[in-house]
């Protein structure tokens, strides 16, 4: 059973994965397009948390932990970290330093989930092209690939 | 096998592991042992083609979680079929042979997996491949454990006494942290526009066309129709803005592996050549790249060393963290499997003798080279001429050191106030058997 907060992103993101594969290979592409999109959040957010000074604890003493993970800004103001497609260019922005290279230039190059949007889960069905489709998985599983090794390596690739 | 005190420690976790490992390779099982960045080990164990025998492997499960300590990784046990994407572990092509998990012990093949924050390259040892010409580029690492040893006046000499033979030779600046080479061979004034430095930061982003990183030696008068070319660490800068050396310095070593960019070696050799094939243009392929490397455990030696030359000159004096220090390094090749790779590659230099006791000084310098080279030499029992295993008296052997006799005159010399040095006596007489029998292991492939 997962115990932290970054342990329980690292499996959602491998469940959403799993799912995601399962519809988009049936044809059911928009609740396939939700599921890529929430296992690539998922694991962002595991990695937020394991390497980029991410934390889910209160904002202030005494209070609440919080579901999403968040980091101060400059001004040390608290940022919560949601969503794709924000998501993507917020943690692009925090890989720095000797390790995380590979996250950076991978996130550096354009999201394919530019147009990705939660609230899609409310449409009726948006309108997906089998090129978006597969740009969505390859990221999906590139992401997740280093997302393994950084666990077993122990260092953000 | 139980550590003093209870308590494990790094040094200690590594023998732990490889038992336990071993155990699988009895059970014909193949598999990677991972060591993380933090030193903690798992066994990754390939189930895709065959069935694990799951009571061994509950039992390494927990000897590895129970004996390792802190150095258990926190799930000591991975299966291939249960990884996001196996293959990129089990394929990896960072993966390396281990002698102590060697074919004899059983039917199986675990490999290990060893993952740093830096120094990898030392663990990749391979020969340069040739120029796409064809011809031949003698390429020679000067390399001190210890800085301050003469390596980069030792460059300079070699560069110089080549050129004056004919040769084309180009001397690179691999010492970024503390440029050397670059400024004795060139007026600040005479350096190309860019540098080392700016060929990584620009190839980066796919920008270093153009590059203007060599120029002809100032102020060295070459006899003959050889030719003395310097790549400097750092440029003069366009004058268009300032030359931010630091700034560039601080983001050259980013290491991608598998992402966009290629890895900081992969960079490194991408430089080198560059600035071999800037000579060529203006004027004709070097016959011979001296890299100045910079001295320490540090990736720029591990990657000029192990990676982009032939030879490797080793300088030292004799002192006992000279000693230490390459012991050091040669225990790593050694644990990694690369002895045999690099140790025809090495050569050691005396480069401080004392004049006076110049005889004494050479055999107890040998002997101490001797004692630390053959952690790299083949171990075989007396009389076994079969293996590498050099005698102390071998002059032709790694360890046998080329002496560079120590000068007072040589200290804190300002070449540039001083033209001329090098023709001077105390520096002829200082460099003359290092410079005879360096060309003759340069230029002998060459021929």
């Amino acid at each position: 059973m997962p115990r932290t907060p970054e342990d329980h992103f690292a499996q959602a993101a491998h469940r959403h994965y799993e799912d995601a594969v399962y519809l988009h290979d049936d044809g059911r592409l928009p609740n396939a397009d939700h599921h890529y999109g929430f296992s690539v959040e998922c694991a962002l957010k595991s990695l937020l948390l394991r390497h980029l000074n991410a934390t889910t604890a209160p904002y202030k003493p005494g209070g609440m932990p919080v579901p999403w993970p968040w980091t101060r800004d400059s001004s040390g103001k608290p940022k919560k970290h949601g969503h794709l497609p924000d998501l993507w260019s917020e943690v692009a922005t925090l890989a720095r330093g000797r390790s995380g290279n590979t996250l950076a230039a991978m996130l550096n190059s354009s999201t394919p989930f530019a147009t990705w949007d939660v609230a899609h889960r409310y449409h009726g069905g948006p309108m997906l092209s089998s090129t978006t489709m597969n740009e969505r998985k390859a990221a999906a599983t590139q992401i997740l690939t280093l997302h393994q090794q950084t666990l077993i390596t122990g260092v953000l690739q | 096998m139980t550590p003093s005190g209870g308590i494990v420690r790094f040094d200690d976790a590594r023998p732990i592991a490889l038992a336990i490992a071993r155990e699988a390779v009895t059970e014909g099982l193949d598999g990677v042992l991972i060591r993380d960045v933090l030193g903690r080990f798992c066994l990754a164990l390939d189930d895709r083609h065959r069935e694990l025998p799951e009571e061994a492997v509950a039992r390494w499960r927990a000897e590895l979680t129970e004996r390792l300590g802190l150095y258990a990784a926190p799930n000591t046990i991975l299966r291939a079929s249960e990884l996001f994407a196996a293959e990129a572990v089990f394929d990896s092509p960072r993966i390396l042979d281990e002698p102590e998990l060697a074919g004899h012990f059983g039917p199986g093949r675990i490999r290990t997996l060893d993952n740093t924050v830096v120094g990898e390259d030392w663990s990749h040892v391979t020969i340069p491949s040739p120029l796409e010409s064809g011809i031949q580029t003698a390429r020679v690492a000067l390399y001190g454990f210890k800085g301050g040893v003469g390596r980069s006046t030792a460059a300079y000499m070699l560069g110089k006494h080549l050129a004056d033979r004919g040769w084309c030779v180009l001397v690179v600046d691999l010492d970024l942290e503390s440029p050397g080479s670059g400024a004795l061979l060139l007026n600040e004034e005479a350096a190309p526009q860019y540098g080392l430095v700016d060929h990584l930061v620009e190839f980066a982003l796919r920008n270093a066309e153009g590059l203007d990183l060599v120029e002809r030696a100032s102020g060295v008068s070459i006899t003959g129709n050889g030719e003395l070319w310097v790549a400097p660490a750092r440029g003069r800068g366009s004058g268009n803005a300032p030359y931010a050396y630091v700034d560039k310095l601080n983001r050259v070593y980013s290491d991608a592996v598998g992402g966009a960019l290629p890895s900081f070696a992969d960079r490194l050799e991408c430089a080198v050549s560059a600035c071999g094939m800037a000579v060529a243009e203006r004027s004709r392929q070097p016959d011979v790249i001296l890299l100045d490397s910079r001295a320490g455990i540090h990736d720029i030696a591990a990657i000029a060393i192990s990676r982009l030359c032939d030879l490797a000159l080793l300088f030292g004096s004799d002192n006992s963290q000279t000693w230490q220090g390459y012991g050091d390094l040669f225990a790593a090749w050694r644990s990694s499997g690369q002895a045999e790779a690099i140790r025809e590659k090495l050569r050691m230099v005396a480069s401080m003798v004392p004049d006076k006791r110049r005889a004494d000084y050479l055999g107890t310098f040998r002997d101490h080279a001797w004692t630390c080279f053959s952690v790299l030499y083949d171990d075989l029992p007396p009389g076994d001429m079969s293996g590498f295993n050099p005698s102390p008296e071998d002059t032709a052997a790694p360890h046998y050191p080329i002496p560079i006799l120590f000068s007072l005159d040589l200290v804190g010399l300002d070449g540039a106030a001083n033209p001329g040095w090098s023709e001077q006596t105390f520096a002829q007489a200082a460099y003359e058997e290092f410079l005879d029998t360096a060309m003759r292991l340069i230029t002998e492939g060459l021929q």
